[in-house]
């Protein structure tokens, strides 16, 4: 069984994070979010609307898949922070770095203009 | 000792969610908020896997993890016999690079340090203790 469920949008990804993102589901999340950033989607987005919680681990993975498709050319943003991942991804600089979105249309709608 | 609970976990991050679980009872019990509650799940979470994995190396070894609540604060001490090393001599990442030039890793002490009231670290009688205190915000 997945952790995330996923779903495409033409050429866009959106991945449904899990309720928790500690270190456990750090390592799972981690082998499925390679696995859709090596198909080299035109723009990947992580839905946090679920997720209550995320660490350190889960940090680094949301990193490491965002320069991944960077790098491949594509796009990479986060939308429906709730406020505890809100809180952390705006205490590491997270939220500087990132495209961050309100909801799902308004992410779409920046890949599609 | 009245409010203090104290456990012993193997060094082994399956662990992990047993320790929030109990933690996220005994603050809940206690009157904190659903975010001190998160703010001091996530600091335990990154101690301990700075244990497992920096500490131990992922070999065998105990951590016993206390729990003190007392006046409005939690206090969470987590404890190892693995070689001696201060957690707080860890520098903060640098946050204000772009994305390629972010590092990797490097958070959990710097989140521990944002989410927490206080942190001390001592070496005493071969073992590392680490107490950190969450306020309770009222």
């Amino acid at each position: 069984m997945t952790l995330c469920e996923v779903r495409t949008v033409g050429e866009i990804t959106i991945v449904v994070m899990p309720l928790q993102i500690d270190h456990v589901a750090a390592l799972t999340l981690d082998h499925e979010l390679h696995e859709l950033a090596a198909r080299e989607p035109k723009a990947l987005f992580c839905n946090f609307s679920q997720t209550k919680y995320i660490s350190s681990s889960g940090l680094r993975i949301i990193l490491k898949t965002a320069k991944t498709v960077k790098a491949d050319g594509g796009h990479f943003g986060i939308f429906s922070l709730t406020p505890f991942v809100d809180h952390i991804f705006t205490m590491s600089g997270f939220s500087k770095v990132f495209f961050i979105y309100e909801n799902e249309e308004a992410a779409i709608r920046a890949v599609l203009h | 000792m009245e409010n203090s609970n104290s456990f012993t976990i193997d060094s082994d991050i399956l662990e992990i969610p047993k320790v929030s679980i109990a933690l996220d009872r005994e603050l809940r019990v206690h009157g904190f908020s659903e975010e001190d509650i998160l703010d001091s799940q996530l600091a335990v979470e990154e101690a301990i896997t700075n244990v497992i994995v920096h500490g131990y190396e992922k070999k065998a070894g105990k951590i016993v993890i206390t729990c003190r609540i007392t006046h409005g604060f939690a206090e969470v001490q987590i404890e190892d016999s693995a070689p001696p090393f201060n957690p707080l001599s860890i520098p903060n990442p640098d946050i204000s690079v772009n994305i390629e030039e972010r590092k990797i890793g490097g958070l959990g002490i710097f989140l521990i340090r944002q989410v927490m009231d206080d942190i001390v670290y001592r070496y005493e009688d071969g073992k590392n203790i680490l107490v950190m205190v969450k306020k309770k915000k009222v």
